[in-house]
């Protein structure tokens, strides 16, 4: 395979996810790369490896001993002032949840992909949204993303995101393992140029680094319970309005995104055929492809059905949710993990939360569809059958409240 | 004063950049030990600590405060960026307990190690989880009570031999590895001084043994005492590697009885002649290990 040559103007490039984050990672320029292979994701490393040891990436690449040890590299190196990436998968997401935690507490702005793939517990090798749910509380931003073009668009906008001054915050661009990770589509590969261009603006934020020349040490400077409790008050306070402050961000970094490339993904959410729509589908990842295939399809047998497709995960886009959601006669949530304690969906969890904070009404009939695990497809049929029963529900009809579909007991 | 003795004497002009007060427990060797660290290593630092023990969150110096799992890939991470943006004058030290070491965080420093990051690491070796209350871990001896190995009629203390992590870090090829303690603070100097070189080209690796007060249940004011008995003893040999050439730098030729260590320290206080007899086994076999792999 020839080296990638350096771009003056968009490229047209059939490529993986797995490739398509690694062409985004590199664009960005950054200066760290911790690698680790886990399926579906380890080609992302092999190709950040091998253009760096080819010498069109000029990064320093650290092949790790584990995922707990890439968080490590790569949040003292943005500590020091450095731009890192790492990417990871599943059991690999999970090993570094004491970094997860770190990273965003210490606000170090790593930027991370997550191939969405099943937990361990049940030794399957294949696509869910288990992982990314499971560490939604560690106080990154999280974004799911639908197709191989948007991975790549979404981890150039995450550095935007991450390292903005206003944010400061880790952010992990997730993309479902296998569908995505191993599907190919012709991709535009932006010329570099216009990714220098596009994160320029970040060249004049200032955040505080370490360094022998001005030294400071992060972390809270007492060890007296009151100022610990209180200035872990103030920092998580703090980290807590950063997050909300990312609603806004996202959307206005994905218009500046659009101006320089011509391409949009409207931000936290994108409703799709939702604005006379009587029902919609809310969900979120690659299913999204399907079931727009199948909302046109019901529409032109009449059904009046949207979808939203949820971008931003965290912080979570109650607002935008709602605001779509207001007035409609019922909700279908496509879950592809479960949120165990709750006997549903984790996407179901977060919406029926979102709906009673922002005021709607809670007799409005919701139904959670839980398919799709350990790569199982969510077929037409199947987005179908969910349209059906909440179109049943939306006329009074009694449905379960949460179908998983695929199940056979 | 002249030659070696004048140099070691110089680095205690330099300026303390500890903190006055620290938090450590009175007589800890280990805040006599970064004292002296940092007089010899200067402000032009990072430095890393986990959770624990650690005299250096006390200092005036960069720092970043790393999970125990992980602290040698973080070190790794700074190290690696410095050097990109051409700083490779910036030494990046962590001085890190035995658990964080020898336990949670052993793969990624063992990685780190055979990756030859440039990596100042010591090890700050009380010989047992001492912060979180005397739990016990690789690097604490045979029969030695701690609050996880009690003594009654079924156990007797700890059961397990120490995991010896100088010889471990040696055999990863690493640039330098060496023991010390602050018995014997001029060796230590010496070896700061060597560690300081070496990391230019690899990892450095210091094992400092610093006896624990509370967790061996001994007197305060004994800690220097210990120090020295556990090299005239041969339970805690002084030696270093520079390129993987083994050598002592203090030979013990008349070694004290393990007792006279053993004795000041209520840990072992229900030893018996057994027991002690075969810690001292213990101690002789690594002792000949040394000597096998000992150029001089």
């Amino acid at each position: 395979m020839n080296k990638p040559a350096v771009e003056t103007k968009p490229n047209i490039e059939v490529c993986d996810g797995n490739k398509a984050v690694a062409h985004a990672v590199r664009l960005s320029r950054p200066d760290v790369v911790a690698v680790y292979p886990i399926t579906p994701q380890s080609a992302v490393g092999e190709w950040l490896s091998r253009w760096n040891d080819e010498g069109t990436l000029n990064a320093e690449v650290v092949r790790v001993e584990g995922e707990n040890s890439s968080m490590g590299v790569c949040c003292s190196a943005s500590l020091t002032g450095g731009r890192v990436f790492t990417g990871t998968s599943s059991w690999g997401l999970l090993f570094m949840m004491d970094g997860l935690h770190y990273a965003a507490g210490y606000r170090i702005p790593v930027v991370m992909t997550n191939a969405n793939r099943e937990t361990p517990g049940i030794f399957t090798i294949g696509n869910s949204s288990q992982d990314m749910w499971s560490v939604r509380d560690a106080g990154w931003i999280q974004v799911n993303v639908e197709d191989n073009q948007e991975i790549l668009d979404a981890v150039i906008m995450a550095y935007r995101i991450a390292e903005d001054t206003d944010i400061l915050l880790p952010m992990m661009v997730c993309y479902d393992g296998f569908y995505l990770s191993y599907r190919k589509d012709p991709l535009e590969i932006p010329a570099q140029d216009d990714v220098d261009a596009f994160l320029a603006p970040l060249k004049q934020s200032k955040r505080n680094i370490v360094t022998p020349d001005d030294p400071m040490v992060f972390g809270i400077p007492s060890f007296f319970p009151k100022d610990q409790g209180e200035g872990c008050t103030e920092f998580r306070y703090k980290h807590s309005a950063a997050l909300e402050r990312v609603k806004d961000k996202i959307d206005t970094v994905d218009k500046d995104f659009e101006a320089i490339f011509g391409r949009s993904y409207a931000g936290q959410i994108e409703a799709y055929r939702t604005d006379d729509a009587d029902i919609v589908l809310v969900a979120t990842g690659s299913v999204c492809g399907t079931a727009k295939v199948v909302v046109d399809k019901m529409r032109d047998d009449g059904v009046k059905v949207g979808l939203i497709k949820v971008r931003l995960l965290r912080p979570f886009p109650k607002e935008k949710i709602a605001k779509v959601l207001e007035g409609k006669k019922g909700i279908g949530v496509i879950d592809r993990s479960v949120c165990f304690g709750y006997h549903c969906g984790h996407l179901y969890m977060e919406l029926k939360s979102a709906l009673a904070l922002e005021g709607l009404p809670t007799t409005l009939p919701t139904l959670n569809f839980i398919g799709g695990l350990a790569n199982l497809d969510i077929t037409v049929e199947q987005v179908e059958t969910t349209i059906n029963l909440t179109l049943a529900a939306s006329k009074g009809e009694t449905v379960e409240e949460v179908t998983w579909l695929s199940l056979e007991e | 004063m002249k030659g070696v003795a004048k140099r070691i004497a110089s680095h205690f002009q330099e300026e303390d950049l500890l903190s006055a007060a620290t938090g450590m427990c009175p007589g800890c060797p280990a805040e006599l030990a970064a004292r002296v660290l940092f007089k010899v290593l200067g402000k032009n630092v990072i430095t890393f600590r986990t959770p624990g023990c650690q005299p250096i969150f006390m200092t005036r110096l960069a720092g970043i405060p790393c999970l125990m799992t992980n602290i040698a890939s973080s070190m790794t991470g700074a190290r690696r960026y410095l050097h990109k943006i051409g700083r490779d004058d910036v030494t990046c030290v962590a001085f890190v307990g035995d658990g964080a070491t020898a336990d949670v965080g052993f793969q990624p420093l063992s990685a780190a190690a055979a990756r030859g990051e440039q990596l100042l690491y010591i090890c700050n070796d009380n010989e047992a989880y001492m912060n979180t209350g005397v739990q016990s871990s690789s690097a604490t001896p045979q029969g030695s009570w701690t609050s996880t190995t009690w003594v009654g009629d079924s156990h007797r203390g700890k059961g397990n031999e120490v995991k010896y992590m100088p010889l471990i870090m040696l055999m990863h090829g690493v640039s330098y590895v060496a023991t010390a303690t602050m018995g014997y603070y001029e060796d230590y100097v010496l070896k700061v001084e060597k560690a300081k070189e070496a990391v230019k080209h690899g990892m450095a690796y210091i094992h400092l043994h610093t006896p624990c007060s509370i967790g061996w249940r001994a007197p305060q004011e004994k800690s220097i005492e210990m120090s020295r008995l556990a090299v005239q003893t041969n339970y805690f040999p002084l030696w270093e590697a520079e390129d993987g050439k083994l050598k002592f730098t203090k030979r013990i030729k008349k070694p004290t009885s393990l007792n006279e260590l053993i004795k000041l320290q209520k840990r072992f206080s229900h030893i018996n002649d057994q027991e002690l007899d075969r810690l001292k086994q213990t101690i002789d076999k690594r002792l000949a290990l040394l000597e096998n792999l000992a150029v001089e």
